[in-house]
């Protein structure tokens, strides 16, 4: 009950002040990272599978009026595998399938618009246009005898409309969170190779390849998806 | 998740001004599209290309007048298209086709309760009836009809004069569908409730005009 009478005051306060940073000409650099691991142990046969994953995803944007932001966001990161060679199931293509299992990278122009509540926190939202790249590879077996590697290259372009809000932890450093999007329009195109060897020999017994497009026109709203990431201003 | 349904009440706020009655007499409209699809292609040296696609193509429409304010009655109209083939680049290799078409209608009521200037919440129960059909390239084909009760709760959110963007979901659910195919038929009955709010939400475009 007592939130219900704080929530109208803290709007009145956020209403009556005005506004009084100036955005026009800032610089700012915005980002997250994020690093995993993980290793699986097969106790039986004394094998083990280890993956690690690396990515970043960061934008640069610069306020083009009080309210209006414009820039550019770049993301990549890859997955790395290790397997010792007594886990069955892979045993006979593990030491092919170590390194880099897979990779991508991405460029995007975003715009940006904000509402600024007061001195502390506001709103943003925007459209944005974005193109990847995603490389992949994966190892099955087939039948007793095969092993089959496929190699999955996809190129993709996306409009989406996101949005967010943001809270100064200082004048140059902003949190910022996003808590919706919506992907009206979506194009890729797939190229995937797929070779066929012999288990022993490793002696390739017959190649293919499937080459696919994909396109979707999907007006959902996804609410919640939350992201954390930080903001900060260069000048 | 408290803190995200504060922050989109904020946000909310921040637009505050009188509550907007939506007045008798005001007619209602509206639409969203969906569509997505794939076309695929497998070569191997030696083999003849193996092609496979599918198109999926939905729309949906509604009507509605205001018999009172904030009380709407009115009928919603949906179709979608879902045409599939596979087949060989070889010349008398194989070729499969499949279609399915579903066409549904759907009267309902709705009651507005206006939130801020240009955010209403609405409740809306409705009675639908759905066709369906797949026809096979064998010519074989599969109907079946089914009815269902659904109350859905949505949001409305006012972009212009006369535009707005709605979203609703389904939280409550009754059906009884209807199956015959060329070699016998089926009844089913399936009831669906849920007090969990999806992630994804359909969007539909609508004009208020009056």
């Amino acid at each position: 009950m007592k939130n219900l009478i704080y929530i109208p005051i803290i709007i009145l306060l956020g209403m009556t002040s005005r506004v009084m940073a100036q955005y026009n000409g800032r610089h700012f650099v915005s980002g997250s990272g994020s690093i995993g691991f993980n290793t699986q142990n097969y106790k039986a046969i004394e094998g083990a599978k280890s993956r690690g994953a690396i990515g970043f995803d960061m934008s640069v944007g610069k306020f083009v009026t009080e309210q209006k932001v414009t820039g550019w966001s770049l993301r990549g990161g890859l997955t790395l595998q290790k397997t010792t060679k007594d886990v069955t199931d892979s045993s006979i293509w593990s030491d092919k399938a170590d390194g880099i299992e897979g990779y991508y990278a991405g460029i995007g122009k975003f715009w940006q618009y904000y509402k600024h509540v007061n001195e502390h926190w506001g709103f943003y939202g925007g459209p944005d246009i974005a193109a990847s790249v995603n490389v992949d590879n994966e190892y099955h077996i087939q039948g007793t005898t095969e092993y089959v590697h496929t190699r999955t290259t996809a190129f993709a372009l996306g409009f989406s409309l996101k949005a967010g809000a943001y809270y100064k932890l200082s004048e140059k450093c902003w949190l910022n969170a996003s808590f919706a999007f919506i992907n009206p329009v979506y194009l890729s195109f797939e190229r995937g190779s797929n070779t066929e060897y012999n288990g022993s020999t490793h002696n390739v017994l017959r190649k293919s390849k499937i080459d696919k497009f994909n396109y979707a026109l999907s007006p959902n709203l996804n609410l919640p998806a939350i992201g954390l990431g930080l903001t900060y201003f260069v000048r | 998740m408290k803190s995200i349904y504060l922050c989109l009440f904020f946000w909310a706020c921040t637009f505050l001004t009188a509550e907007a009655q939506i007045e008798k007499g005001t007619h209602f409209l509206g639409a969203t599209v969906q569509g997505s699809g794939y076309f695929t292609k497998l070569s191997s040296p030696g083999h003849p290309n193996a092609r496979v696609q599918q198109q999926i193509l939905s729309l949906a429409l509604q009507w509605g007048m205001f018999a009172k304010e904030n009380f709407m009655f009115g009928v919603g109209l949906s179709g979608s298209l879902v045409p599939y083939r596979s087949w060989s680049d070889a010349s008398g290799g194989s070729d499969f086709k499949q279609r399915i078409s579903r066409y549904g209608v759907a009267p309902f009521v709705r009651w507005y309760k206006p939130v801020f200037n240009k955010l209403s919440l609405f409740v809306q129960p409705s009675i639908g009836v759905d066709w369906s059909k797949t026809t096979y390239s064998r010519s074989a084909t599969e109907k079946s009809f089914a009815t269902r009760l659904m109350v859905s709760p949505g949001i409305s959110y006012r972009v212009g004069k006369r535009f707005a963007v709605e979203a609703d979901l389904n939280i409550f659910s009754l059906g009884l569908s209807y199956n015959k195919t060329d070699t016998g038929s089926s009844f089913a009955f399936s009831s669906h409730m849920s007090s969990s709010l999806p992630s994804v939400f359909g969007l539909r475009g609508a004009f208020y005009l009056n």
